[in-house]
């Protein structure tokens, strides 16, 4: 197992994320209801690797990335990093997987602490998780925002100061100051002007290169995905509905979902956006208080069919690499043995 | 099309706020002209003034602390530099209308949405309640609304982000408008729910033969969208001309650099090149084109403001340099 997993990095098994639903007064009957917002979930990720989460707010693709890295209560599942049972560490073992594990969250103008200067909140990790003196601090500190693409003396400024790019860069040098191995990137576009979000995502790429880190990112942006993702791993409603390496799902989508979100996403030439289908999909994503029986997109599902309301589909394989949740595929060619996802590499 | 009737005429417009670090020019000197029936992208990053300019087309700008001028500002034949406040009641939600892209703030949590949009009615035709009623579910109907009789009766928390802008776009029509302001509809909505919105919009505009103006920050959206584009960079438009021209061969650098800068979909093995720098500070005074410090192609002749100028069939750029390097 040990020898053919070399180079595994992360490995989630079954991760559930459940939060309890709205408030219920205790003498009304029933139970407290139970918003699933991560039900189940199964991913690998190997060492230099970049991962995406796509799907639409409420699928859990930012709750799976909090769960990874246990910054949500009540996680259950198996998270396995680098050997640490990340789920069950505690003292140390914890706080060496937080120096390993780091977040860049979406809204730089929310994440950075408005009352400090950026030498502090940069340097906030090292004060935390090492012994480095102060001027050792403000060395490493000046040497990340260079890393990042910033001068060194943004180190005295206040975020307020700086612009949602700039911000950007300091929320990643902070995330790289303990040189981890893996980074979740939550969104870390969306609130950027589009001609900063080309830069933020070339500096990625720069710093996996550097550093060899490996990448959760987060996002709804297909395009963007793509550009950088190694594989994927489409979301709806707190479950995988397909995933597979990025070149396979983009080439091939096998869950109508993710052919429905690849047909909506808007692509930048007026020739082609007229000669393609407009099929746009009905309706919105259900409630994760309430989710849909049996496969819990369709409702939604323009081949939905008797038993889709009925039984939940599981991962198969849908071709290469690639699996998908979605009854369709027993319809069509003869659905390949579970012995697929055993021998994924 | 010179034969359509114009709906809306901007020359020259400036407008600038009074900031704590100073003046802020949000707009310094746009024109352009929106004939009936067509689809006109207004694209920038923020900042750039592309909001500004729209609020400034239906005189939304609070009075104090800004200045507005401009040469022309006529709205549906109403020149709102000079229009009494009993005018411009008139015109808003009547000829014509806006939508925001919050629609949670845009709408009234208090009350049921079938009030709010029958407000919109009655505010612009003499209707009884009976009438008024039939009208707004008649119109939650068209915006697709699924069984209106008994969502009239909600109120909006009790519908989904892209439900809400339907039924801000339900009160848009209320006014059957010659002019529909979207400043960015979907920026808040899913991806699935975008194209949802853009079909509905796209519909509409074929129904009602009304003009929208599309104010975005995504290119790919206007491609799906627009017929004509104006793309505007600190203020100013710097680039015009009809979707296909454009985007087919983008004649000044900031767009083809906007161009170049984003991933698309349908090509996995595109390298995108990012544009280097920020974009200006409003506050900024500038001397020459606003893009300079960030272009590739600058030179000594970027240093004197460049003006629109016709390059290409249905096309016109602001660039010194358009025809060497383009």
């Amino acid at each position: 197992m040990t020898g053919r997993n070399a180079g595994l990095l992360l490995s989630v098994r079954e991760l559930r994320v459940h939060y309890p639903g709205p408030y219920r007064a205790p003498w009304r009957r029933g139970e407290q209801a139970v918003v699933r917002a991560v039900d189940g979930i199964s991913l690998e990720l190997h060492d230099g690797e970049t991962l995406g989460l796509v799907g639409e707010s409420g699928c859990g693709k930012t709750t799976t990335g909090l769960g990874i890295l246990r910054l949500v209560p009540s996680v259950a599942g198996e998270v396995v990093f680098d050997g640490t049972n990340v789920l069950a560490a505690r003292g140390r073992e914890l706080i060496a997987f937080r120096r390993r594990a780091q977040i860049v969250f979406q809204d730089p103008y929310a994440s950075l602490h408005p009352r400090k200067r950026i030498d502090a909140i940069v340097g906030e990790p090292f004060e935390l998780h090492t012994d480095l003196s102060r001027s050792q601090r403000r060395a490493a500190v000046e040497e990340l925002l260079t890393q990042v693409g910033l001068q060194a003396a943004t180190a005295d400024r206040y975020s307020r100061e700086l612009s949602g790019g700039q911000r950007q860069r300091v929320a990643i040098a902070r995330a790289l100051a303990l040189k981890p191995r893996l980074i979740v990137l939550d969104e870390p576009l969306s609130a950027l002007d589009v001609s900063i979000r080309a830069q933020i995502l070339e500096l990625l790429g720069h710093l996996q290169n550097e550093f060899g880190l490996t990448y959760i990112f987060i996002s709804h942006d297909l395009a963007v995905v793509q550009a950088i993702c190694d594989s994927v791993c489409i979301m709806y409603l707190g479950r995988i509905v397909e995933h597979g390496p990025t070149s396979e799902i983009f080439a091939a989508p096998a869950h109508p979902y993710t052919q429905a979100l690849l047909e909506a996403a808007p692509i930048p030439d007026p020739e082609i956006e007229a000669r393609r289908a407009r099929i746009s999909i009905p309706g919105d994503v259900p409630s994760a208080l309430n989710p849909p029986s049996g496969c819990a997109f369709h409702p939604r599902c323009r081949h939905a069919l008797p038993v889709c309301t009925e039984l939940e589909p599981t991962l198969k394989c849908s071709g290469g690499q690639s699996f998908a949740a979605c009854h369709l595929l027993d319809q069509t060619a003869p659905a390949p043995t579970k012995a697929g996802v055993a021998a994924r590499p | 099309m010179p034969t359509e009737p114009t709906v809306a005429e901007v020359e020259n417009l400036r407008v600038s706020f009074a900031t704590a670090a100073g003046t802020a020019m949000a707009v310094r000197g746009v024109s352009f002209s929106i004939v009936r029936g067509e689809t006109v992208g207004l694209v920038g990053e923020s900042g750039s003034g592309k909001t500004v300019t729209a609020l400034s087309l239906m005189k939304l700008l609070p009075q104090r602390g800004v200045r507005l001028e401009a040469d022309r500002l006529s709205v549906m034949g109403t020149d709102l530099r000079t229009a009494s406040s009993a005018q411009l009641r008139a015109l808003r939600g009547g000829k014509a209308a806006m939508i925001f892209q919050n629609p949670l703030r845009s709408l009234t949590p208090t009350r049921r949405v079938g009030g709010q949009v029958g407000e919109a009615v009655r505010k612009h035709e003499q209707a009884s309640r009976s009438e008024a009623t039939a009208k707004v579910i008649d119109l939650l109907r068209r915006v697709g609304i699924p069984d209106p009789e008994r969502r009239a009766r909600d109120y909006p928390h009790q519908f989904s982000g892209g439900q809400r802008q339907r039924i801000m776009i339900a009160m848009a029509l209320a006014g059957s408008p010659e002019l529909l302001i979207a400043d960015e509809p979907t920026t808040a909505l899913d991806v699935t729910t975008q194209a949802q919105i853009f079909d509905l919009l796209l519909d509409l505009r074929a129904e009602f033969g009304m003009a929208v103006l599309l104010i975005t920050h995504d290119l790919s959206i206007v491609a799906r969208v627009c017929g004509r584009v104006l793309v505007m960079y600190a203020g100013r438009i710097i680039e015009e001309g009809t979707v296909g021209a454009i985007f087919a061969r983008p004649r000044h650098p900031y767009t083809a650099g906007l161009l170049a800068s984003i991933p698309r979909v349908d090509q996995p093995a595109r390298k995108i090149k990012p544009i280097r720098g920020a974009p200006l500070d409003a506050t900024e005074r500038v001397e020459g084109c606003a893009f300079r410090p960030r272009c590739p192609h600058a030179a000594d002749a970027c240093s004197k403001q460049p003006s629109l100028e016709v390059i290409g069939p249905q096309q016109r750029a602001a660039c010194w340099r358009a025809r060497e390097v383009t």
